[in-house]
């Protein structure tokens, strides 16, 4: 069967309130910071296409509320996502402990086919707030959870000041292309949802 | 095909029929070369020019019925002196409030009398009271929430108290893990530990063994074992303007809030305590149960309303000349008040909205723990604080809008899908051909109006637009709070009855106002959701009220 090309890739931000999902969003699909972005409700997203290895991609970004309690409801948004950022605010030690019920809330809603191998990202965030004085949440801290997780690919960053928005994307849609490439297994008409052991290389340092 | 037993698959599929046979609507409008083009101004043009097309009436027979806001452009709100003549001698709303209600049904109310109207419409005061029961019920109601304010800041102090607790063993330079809390009672460190408080209500800090399942367990043991290399600089940090703030607030926190309006200070903390018992679950429960527990989600709705007070919209800022014009003075007091923190970057009428959003929602939170605080509800008190100067008078209004809004909000999402439900119902009966399209592209469930439902049109609508539904929306909800919908409303033969979810109607109205490019450009639920999202500044809040009209004539008693 000829491969089939994918052009769209989707991928889901998500963290707790006020870690600032939609400010990397619109950082990145719009160079554009505000302090004012009001609250997400249920989830939205933006576009962006992207190049890749000659190839155009359109990045299909969600972006999802903060708090718990719409989480259910997200199973319908988190559908189909071929990459997971997780996002904490490098200030808030309970953001950076949220990431573990994130991560495993997003395996169980959207059950992806093979959640060993599913690609995450790991963004701390707000690195720029108070010239770095305020953060708890150390990079080596971070990275060893991200480590633990099957190598979790890791950036710090600032929306605010734009510091490494660019190269997480990057990276987040390098990922999303591989997990994409890897589902087109199962298009095909035989399905075999048992042999996804294909190993995903971990941790890009794109 | 075999795919269709797993989830993933299906929307894999979806992803890729959507992608192949339109690669989305932008694609097929504007084919580019270029490589990085930003898509989102490509998908406003689309979206703009869309809404423009699909204005052509959907419904043809409008003409022939007798809505009430078909011809509302001929029809003024509910004006100040037409207002008075509503009322008896002693302050009796004439007819138990149907004329007003009629009304305000049909055209909203003048900004102006806003203040005096609502506690009307939001069941503040009942329709049939005298002005001297109402007198009554307002003193009782403030004094009420004054005691829920109370309560507030006693919760806020216990938990400072028990985060500066954790820090001080935390830090290990402090070798007495006893009675930790009465060393930093002191005068001299308040400052010192109250601007490290913040980050130590985050909430504990897992043992680094525990990276992997992060734990809420915030035992001081615990947090003990973690104060790394990433957390030295907690003890010299924190801005200045939060510092300040909390020690100030701790300074002033016997009676800081409405010293002026409140007599009877002397109030009883337990016959608060007593009221609340009656209309919700009492705060005094929360104080028996485990502590961590409640007051932890408690902590987290505390953080979750003043991070969404700041970034509170301003489009109110024009329509409230007076709290416009708070003196920075007044505006900061009050945010340290109530602990606000990261204001700095806003004007002085901003920051005092942001403080009494603070103020209300965390009083709301205690009086109804069921629902607490979810986002979304900033959105739907901040005009009503917007309006109503005194926060007595805009929490009660605010729990009156809530009677029926909380539903949205309740954590086994009950509420939220029943209305969905009924949203798709509507467009089911009214439009099959757009119905089968929307089961086709598996979005039948109606999420793509979800926005629309939980904070009640609010984002896409302008405040002044907003209020005028909402006053429609809320005149006919007293209707049938009062019973009057089976009988007066009733003689008055208007085809039309008083709906509990006219709000549903409209938003079906507004999806239906779309069906020409739901069905023939878009071939995902994504895109449909795009659509609903971008609809700010594209709606007449009258034209949308009309076509729900048209819906409830026809569908009412189908639904």
């Amino acid at each position: 069967m000829p491969s089939r090309r994918r052009t769209l890739l989707k991928v889901i931000i998500l963290g707790d309130s006020g870690v600032g999902k939609t400010s990397l969003m619109n950082q990145y699909v719009n160079k554009k910071f505000s302090n004012q972005y009001k609250a997400t409700i249920g989830a939205d997203f933006l576009t962006k296409e992207v190049q890749f290895e000659d190839r155009l991609f359109t990045l299909q970004i969600w972006d999802t509320a903060g708090q718990e309690r719409f989480q259910s409801l997200g199973v319908a948004f988190y559908r189909g996502a071929d990459c997971c950022v997780l996002v904490y605010d490098v200030n808030s030690m309970k953001s950076f402990d949220n990431l573990n019920n994130w991560r495993e809330e997003f395996l169980i809603q959207a059950s992806p086919s093979d959640p060993e191998n599913f690609p995450f990202v790991v963004l701390g965030n707000k690195i720029d707030v108070d010239g770095g004085n305020s953060r708890v949440v150390s990079e080596k801290k971070a990275r060893v959870w991200c480590n633990s997780k099957g190598n979790i690919p890791y950036f710090e960053t600032s929306a605010k000041e734009g510091i490494n928005v660019e190269e997480a994307f990057q990276c987040i849609a390098k990922n999303a292309l591989k997990s994409g490439e890897e589902e087109e297994i199962y298009l095909p008409d035989t399905i075999d949802v048992g042999s996804s052991s294909q190993q995903r290389s971990t941790g890009c340092e794109c | 095909m075999l795919t269709e037993h797993k989830p993933l698959m299906r929307a894999l599929r979806r992803s890729h029929t959507s992608s192949s046979s339109s690669p989305s609507s932008s694609n097929s409008s504007s084919p580019s070369s270029s490589s990085w083009i930003h898509l989102r101004s490509v998908l406003l043009v689309v979206a703009s020019s869309s809404s423009s097309s699909s204005s052509s009436p959907v419904y043809t027979d409008r003409g022939s019925l007798k809505s009430p806001w078909s011809r509302r452009r001929r029809k003024h709100a509910l004006l100040p002196k037409q207002w008075k003549s509503f009322f008896t001698p002693d302050g009796k709303l004439i007819e138990g409030g149907v004329k007003f209600l009629k009304k305000v049904r049909s055209g909203g109310v003048d900004p102006s009398i806003r203040g005096e109207v609502w506690p009307f419409l939001l069941g503040v005061y009942d329709l049939n009271s005298s002005k001297e029961e109402r007198d009554s019920v307002k003193t009782e109601k403030r004094i009420e929430y004054e005691n829920l304010r109370k309560e507030c800041r006693k919760i806020r102090q216990r938990n400072e108290k028990s985060s500066k607790s954790k820090e001080t063993v935390g830090n290990s330079s402090n070798e007495d893990s006893g009675d930790f809390s009465q060393v930093f009672d002191s005068p001299g460190l308040e400052d010192l530990s109250s601007s490290r408080r913040s980050l130590s209500s985050e909430g504990g800090s897992p043992a680094a063994e525990d990276l992997d399942c992060p734990t809420y367990d915030q035992s001081p043991e615990r947090s003990s074992l973690l104060e790394g290399e990433g957390d030295k600089s907690v003890l010299t940090c924190e801005d200045a303007s939060a510092g300040d703030t909390e020690s100030t607030d701790s300074d002033s926190s016997d009676d800081p809030e409405n010293i002026p309006l409140l007599s009877n200070e002397g109030t009883e903390e337990n016959e608060a305590l007593g009221e609340n018992a009656k209309e919700s679950s009492s705060p005094t429960k929360t104080e028996s149960m485990p502590k961590t527990h409640t007051d932890e989600d408690f902590a987290t709705w505390q953080r979750i309303i003043r991070l969404d007070a700041v970034r509170a919209n301003s489009e109110w800022v024009v329509y409230s000349p007076s709290q416009a014009a708070v003196s920075e003075m007044k505006a900061r007091r009050s945010a340290q008040v109530v602990g606000l923190k990261d204001y700095d970057h806003l004007e002085p009428c901003r920051i005092y909205h942001a403080a009494r959003l603070v103020a209300i929602l965390e009083a709301y939170a205690l009086y109804d723990p069921e629902i607490g605080y979810c986002q979304g509800m900033s959105d739907l008190l901040s005009p009503i604080a917007a309006v109503l100067e005194e926060d007595d008078e805009t929490f009660w209004c605010f729990v009156g809008f809530m009677k029926k809004a909380r539903h949205n909000f309740r954590l086994d999402e009950v509420g939220i899908r029943r209305q969905l439900s009924i949203v798709s119902k509507i467009i089911k009966g009214k439009d099959s051909h757009l119905y089968r399209h929307l089961e086709k592209l598996q979005a039948e469930d109606c999420f793509f109006v979800y926005r629309m439902v939980v904070v009640l049109f609010r984002r896409e609508l302008t405040f002044e637009q907003t209020l005028c539904l909402w006053e429609v929306m809320w005149a006919d909800q007293a209707a049938i709070r009062a019973g009057i919908a089976k009988t007066a409303w009733g003689r008055m033969r208007l085809r039309a009855p008083p709906t509990d979810d006219l709000l549903l109607y409209a938003i079906a109205a507004c999806v239906l106002q779309r069906r020409k490019l739901i069905i023939e450009k878009y071939s995902s639920m994504d895109e449909i959701m795009r659509e609903c999202n971008s609809m700010a500044g594209h709606l007449d809040v009258w034209k949308l009220l009309d076509d729900a009209h048209d819906l409830v004539v026809t569908l009412h008693d189908k639904i």
